[in-house]
């Protein structure tokens, strides 16, 4: 069988259409109680005090704690800073903040109590956006932080003193003085990207349980090693003492990566030592953690034959009251800022800063669509200034396949310019068909995903021929327990049926680093392999064992193996060795930094890339825009199902439409404006494309199975430059804030008449 | 997040709902469809003792034609109403637009009587209420009166009714030969930026209504346009109050929310103008009586 079929199905499809498939919120324990939070109502305000009183009076309450009494091992946690409090302690930091938590027998008697605890507080100076939050006179956001060191993320934060910088990161090469000095143009624009909300359709949910040494936890994240590397530190209990089980994930897009509410019901379960469940409401889960907004500020030197001769990029990054993942999503918006060009002389700097909002943390592709949206709109802006078409623009400073773009990173390993090329031939057939004339626009982005390579599986070869690959990989809907079963049954040349994934369990699976970016196929593909490697030695141990010459040959078929030439079931090879017909082969597969000759330890594995083109029709009386056709071109290496992969580039795609057009989480007075779906909109099926291409290149020659890169992040990157080159191209106005609301456009087209004398639309 | 704890009431009979809002006043409130008052509670943004549930009482429901008036029962859906053929063969334009209201539980659920109560500043039904000339029946303990919409909303987030009383029907006048009726909006979010309604009725000679709604707390007429277009047919509508349009928008009161500034919502206004006046000529059988 082949690992890809033209449009395969995956098993999980049907568990989840006929409601058998388990998520977190289907967990019931005997004895089993429900939390509520108690939640900020300040922006920034000392705690005075906690009046408990009349909630622990309503019958059914069980336990209420706050900040206050916390009696366990450290408090305080993070995963690049330890800078939060498990419960608000002496102030909070944000609307929505949890300043205590109440159990309860049942959820709405803890909803209850938890609004009839009163909360007092002493209201200090705050600050929402993150340029404000630079001020000299800005108020602090913390005075005590903790950075980590390689502790999720390789490196730490470089917090900068007395500020509300928690992370500074800067880069260069080359001679930027010499570089300005060559361009004969020199282009310096600032753009804006909001903070949105992940919008996964699961809000975030966790059942703990503690009998008094032994943790377990049923997680929606997407880091399970994560979640017991932080418990552990919090309750210091053994990391063999913590058992997280992941069921079904409802999504993640980075909401539900590294760790997010599971200290907070194993807090209770420590305290009450009965079984807790966590469930949040999907406006409690946009208090919990949302994208970094950026404003970006771009300055390239450009040749008046559109060669850019140096670049200098400044981002600050809106990075809420805790860091979060932040200080690993400032140097990724850094590199991202680069774009796939030639650039030999390069300043990045980023900044991510503390304010009084809900934490910023990773979103699909960390970092990329803030800096995306800057890059690609500057190109724009540059080719029409020096009149210039945008591809060719775009084909002066193009890398090709095997050039650097940072000498510290690893060469460009994919052809950006085929990439282009085939989307914007892709839109213009598109557009050889449509009576109207339509704004079209393209724009480019890479990625540097941040893969850790460390990956672990086991495979377990039953007598029957049956297989099950235990691993941590979790399955947040991109398909991935689709993906081992078709990489275990390629590996072992057995049937896909025969094959199944285990619910990923930290007690049964190994370590693995976590679920993101872009890495699980590729990680998880690689170990299997080696576990296949793994098993086939073990084979000719047991033929060896069994009396008969170790097989100078052994490769696996149908039911068992060919070895020197013989079919052997896999029982008949047990049996012979064993004595009796039982037992079974454990696999492990193993991927370190040291695997495949060091080979993973350049910095990325690979480039996720993206390019696209758009064709829109904008309603000028009222600005809306209609994205008629889109094209969106990756090369990812090999499809190892195209179905998921065609979706996952599709959806990566409509949820940046999100940000382009509509989405963006807004503060008044220190509290978010539109935290409901009543008022914050994602995008629906009628605001999809018209016509939606896909085009997957594949090369072969990525770092993963078969020749597989990652995908699933790098469609998100262009559609917002895209859309809004299209405008500028289309209709002469140049947008550079994000979303590009109706009300925006038509400002810019208002503006852009009024500047002229016409009369306005 | 669930709902809190509260007294349930399910009258069957109007005088049984009045003496329960008689008895609980301040801690009552009136359960219809439930869109508003029960995700109000389950967010914490509303907090009542009482719930008088007024689904069980069959005096509040149906559509029905009362010698020159249609009477719709304010416990109608947006549903109901979009389906009914009386409305729809009257007021085509006013049943299309509860068939286009939220999503299909809303719509399925939601009650005309009850987002006209809750008052929200961007619905959509009370401005082409407004335009078709409804009256809203109230019944209370001093009895049954009507009030038209000019009178619905006097202060923000507010529906005029006293405080044991409660709306039972609306009351559309019954409309003449060739009237017609469209509806114009504009919506980036869930709710509406703004909107425009107009109803024409051609006997003797043609008459306007035209209101605008959602850019301020309530649907307001624009009394000017349906002066400058008094006599005149849909066919010469535009190019009538074109002259008018700039000056009458921009005295609009609108307010500035995340639906769009205050002078955006007043372009917006001018803009469903138009587009209804074309949505009445497009079709030029919508709304004759058949």
């Amino acid at each position: 069988m082949s690992a890809e079929d033209s449009k395969p199905m995956r098993r999980d499809y049907r568990e989840k259409l006929d409601g058998s498939a388990v998520f977190v919120s289907d967990i019931t324990l005997p004895g089993m109680v429900a939390a509520s939070l108690v939640r900020s109502s300040q922006p920034h305000a000392r705690i005075v005090s906690i009046d408990t009183t009349a909630a622990l009076a309503i019958d059914g309450v069980i336990s209420i704690v706050t900040g206050a009494d916390l009696q366990i091992p450290d408090p305080r946690w993070g995963v690049a800073i330890k800078d939060r409090p498990l419960l608000a302690m002496e102030k909070v930091r944000y609307v929505g903040e949890p300043v205590a938590m109440v159990a309860a027998s049942d959820e709405r008697t803890a909803q209850q109590a938890a609004r009839a605890v009163v909360v007092a507080y002493e209201p200090l100076p705050f600050v929402t956006g993150a340029l404000e939050a630079l001020e000299p006179d800005a108020p602090l956001v913390h005075d005590d932080i903790e950075p980590l060191k390689d502790y999720y993320f390789k490196g730490g934060a470089q917090p900068v003193e007395s500020s509300n910088i928690f992370q500074r990161y800067h880069y260069a090469h080359g001679d930027m003085e010499a570089g300005f000095s060559q361009a004969d143009r020199i282009f310096e624009d600032s753009f804006d990207f909001p903070m949105v909300f992940h919008a996964a359709m699961e809000p975030h949910c966790v059942v703990a349980d503690w009998d008094g040494t032994d943790f377990t936890i049923w997680s929606c994240g997407q880091s399970p090693t994560a979640v017991q590397k932080v418990l552990a530190g919090i309750f210091a209990v053994p990391l063999a003492r913590i058992r997280v089980i992941s069921p079904f994930v409802g999504g993640g897009f980075g909401g539900k990566a590294s760790v997010k509410i599971d200290p907070l019901a194993a807090l209770m379960a420590f305290i009450i030592r009965r079984p807790v469940r966590l469930c949040l409401s999907m406006d409690e889960t946009m208090l919990t953690c949302r994208r970094l907004g950026a404003t970006v500020t771009t300055k390239i030197g450009v040749r008046a034959d559109g060669t850019i001769t140096a670049k200098k990029v400044r981002i600050v990054m809106n990075g809420g009251a805790y860091a979060d993942t932040g200080p690993a999503v400032a140097i990724k918006a850094a590199n991202r800022a680069i774009g796939p060009y030639k650039i030999a002389n390069l300043e990045l700097e980023s900044l991510a800063v503390y304010t009084n909002t809900v934490p910023g943390a990773a979103f699909r592709s960390i970092g990329g669509p803030q800096a995306v949206w800057a890059t690609e709109s500057q190109m724009d802006i540059a080719a029409d200034a020096l009149g210039l078409e945008p591809g060719e623009m775009r084909a002066r400073n193009l890398l090709g396949r095997g050039e650097s773009v940072r000498p510290d990173l690893r060469p460009i390993d994919v052809d950006m310019s085929e990439a282009l090329g085939l989307a914007n031939q892709t839109i213009a057939a598109l557009q050889a068909d449509r009576g109207d004339r339509l704004h079209t626009g393209m724009g480019v982005g890479i990625s540097d995903p941040g893969i850790m390579a460390v990956s672990s599986v086991i495979v377990r070869v039953k007598t029957d021929g049956s297989v099950l690959v235990l691993s941590n990989s979790v399955e947040i809907g991109q398909g991935v327990r689709e993906v081992l079963c078709r990489l275990a049954a390629e590996a072992l040349a057995q049937p896909l049926e025969s094959v199944s994934v285990a619910t990923p369990d930290t007690a049964l699976a190994p370590f693995d680093w976590g679920t993101g970016a872009s890495r699980s196929s590729l990680m998880m593909g690689l170990a299997i392999d080696a576990a296949a490697t793994d098993i086939a030695a073990q084979f000719a141990d047991l033929l060896e064992a069994s009396g008969a010459p170790r097989p100078q040959t052994l490769e696996f078929a149908e039911g068992g193996m060919v070895a020197d030439g013989v079919f052997i079931s896999f029982v008949e090879a047990i049996h012979a060795a064993h004595g009796i017909d039982s037992g079974e082969i454990i696999g492990i597969g193993r991927i370190t930094p040291a695997s495949r000759n060091g080979a993973l330890r350049m910095q990325p594995l690979f480039w996720e890339t993206a390019a696209s083109a758009c064709a829109v029709s904008v309603d000028t009386q009222t600005g809306a825009i209609n994205v008629r056709d889109y094209v969106s071109v990756a090369d990812v290496g090999k499809v190892l199902n195209r179905l998921s992969a065609e979706g996952q580039d599709e959806g990566a795609a409509m949820h940046g439409l999100g940000h382009t057009l509509g989405e963006e989480l807004i503060y008044e007075n220190g509290r978010l404006a539109n935290g409901t779906y009543f008022d914050y909109r994602v995008p629906s099926i009628l605001d999809t494309p018209e016509r939606f291409r896909t085009i997957l290149i594949e090369s072969g020659d990525g770092p993963g199975p078969g020749g597989a890169r990652g995908m699933g992040e790098g469609a998100i990157l262009p559609i917002a430059p895209a859309i809004g080159n299209a405008l500028a191209q289309g209709l002469g106005i140049r947008i550079r804030t994000l979303p590009l609301t109706p009300e925006r456009v038509w400002r810019a087209l208002a503006e852009k008449a009024d500047a002229a004398g016409d009369p306005r639309p | 997040m669930m709902l809190p704890q509260f007294h349930y009431h399910r009258p069957q009979t109007v005088d049984h709902a009045l003496a329960l809002l008689a008895e609980h006043g301040e801690e009552a409130a009136l359960l219809a469809g439930g869109v508003e008052v029960l995700n109000g509670l389950k967010m914490g943004a509303l907090s009542y003792g009482h719930l008088v549930d007024l689904k069980g009482i069959a005096a509040l429901r149906g559509i029905e034609k009362k010698a020159d008036t249609i009477v719709i029962g304010a416990l109608s859906t947006h549903r109901q109403i979009a389906a009914d053929p009386l409305i729809f063969s009257h007021y085509p334009a006013y049943a299309a637009l509860h068939g286009r209201i939220g999503n299909v539980r809303v719509r399925g659920a939601g009650t005309v009587g009850g987002n006209l109560c809750f008052a929200e500043p961007h619905a959509e039904p009370p401005v082409m209420l407004s335009a078709l000339g409804a009256r809203a029946v109230l019944d209370g303990p001093d009895g049954r009166r009507a009030l038209a919409s000019e009178d619905w909303f006097s202060r923000p987030g507010v529906f005029n009714q006293g405080k044991a009383e409660l709306l039972v029907a609306l009351e559309l006048p019954l409309p003449g030969r060739d009237f017609r009726c469209a509806y114009s909006k504009f919506n980036h979010l869930e709710r509406t930026s703004a909107s425009i309604a107009l109803a024409v009725s051609p006997d003797p000679v043609p008459r306007w209504s035209i209101w605008c709604g959602a850019i301020s707390h309530r649907p307001v007429r624009l009394a000017a346009i349906e002066t400058a277009l008094a006599g005149i047919g849909p066919s010469h509508a535009w190019e009538a109050a074109s002259p008018h349009i700039e000056a009458v928008t921009a005295s609009l009161e609108a307010w500035d929310d995340i639906y769009g500034g205050a002078d955006y919502k007043r372009h917006l206004v001018s803009v469903m103008f138009r587009r209804a006046i074309d949505a009445l000529m497009a079709d030029q059988n919508q709304g004759k009586v058949t």
